[in-house]
């Protein structure tokens, strides 16, 4: 089937949650907290290190089943506890800087939380970046 | 090989961030068309039109090809596609880790 370009050039997913704003933001915030639920699955996150500020850098240590851990990263653009959350997103040793945002909404008593995930949010800032990354990383897309 | 990939995708994903360019892309998703055929329902004039499938062009998403006095543009669908996998896959990552969240919140929920 074709894709068409009308709408997904960006992801977006909601959920219903039975948590406040303020527990959900929490649980994306918080070392310990994000640790519980980004490794369950087909992998694990060993270590996550997270400076929450505009312009703090967050680093996730991603470990599959079988294989190396890959570096997931990035940086807050914006901070607004407990209802907005925006960071780039980063796999170390690849060039691509995508942007992901996080809406988190009390609604009757439940809270929506909304992810959207663009690609190519900044022009100058991917090309930025760019000029950082050196080294190739093999197996980074197979983990998705 | 990483690398040229990804700068393939940031060119799609970059042609795809503009509206009048998703709605040429759209139109020639049906069939292909002039370029006067294609600068007719916008507001905006023919050299405007003209820079937006250039942005197109570079980014391998359409064909030019000049017939006579015409200008066909043609829809080159392996972009789209790739685009379309990297969206997909991600769209997979996510579903997983707001599964994860959901659990996570239910079995502790006085944290």
């Amino acid at each position: 089937m074709v894709a068409r370009p009308n709408p997904p050039f960006a992801l977006n997913l909601r959920r219903m949650l039975s948590a406040t704003p303020e527990r959900v933001f929490r649980a994306w915030t918080v070392p310990g907290e994000l640790q519980k639920w980004w490794g369950p699955g087909e992998f694990t996150a060993p270590q996550v290190e997270i400076d929450l500020r505009v312009g703090g850098k967050y680093r996730i240590a991603m470990k599959p089943p079988q294989g190396d851990i890959v570096y997931l990263g990035g940086e807050y653009r914006e901070v607004e506890p407990p209802h907005r959350l925006v960071f780039t997103w980063q796999w170390e040793g690849d060039p691509a800087v995508t942007l992901v945002t996080l809406e988190i909404l009390e609604h009757e008593g439940m809270t929506e939380l909304s992810v959207t995930h663009e690609r190519f949010p900044d022009q100058r800032q991917c090309e930025l970046h760019k000029e950082g990354w050196s080294a190739t990383l093999e197996k980074l897309p197979r983990v998705l | 090989m990483v690398n040229k990939m990804s700068s393939k995708l940031d060119a799609t994903f970059s042609a795809l961030a503009d509206p009048t360019r998703r709605a040429i892309l759209d139109r020639l998703g049906k069939r292909e068309c002039t370029v006067g055929e294609l600068a007719k329902p916008f507001p905006i004039s023919l050299p405007a039109i003209s820079k937006h499938l250039s942005v197109l062009e570079r980014a391998g998403l359409i064909s030019r090809q000049r017939m006579g006095r015409r200008q066909v543009c043609r829809l080159k669908v392996e972009p789209m596609r790739r685009a379309s996998e990297w969206l997909e896959r991600y769209r997979a990552f996510w579903e997983a880790r707001l599964d994860a969240l959901e659990a996570h919140l239910r079995n502790s929920p006085r944290e």
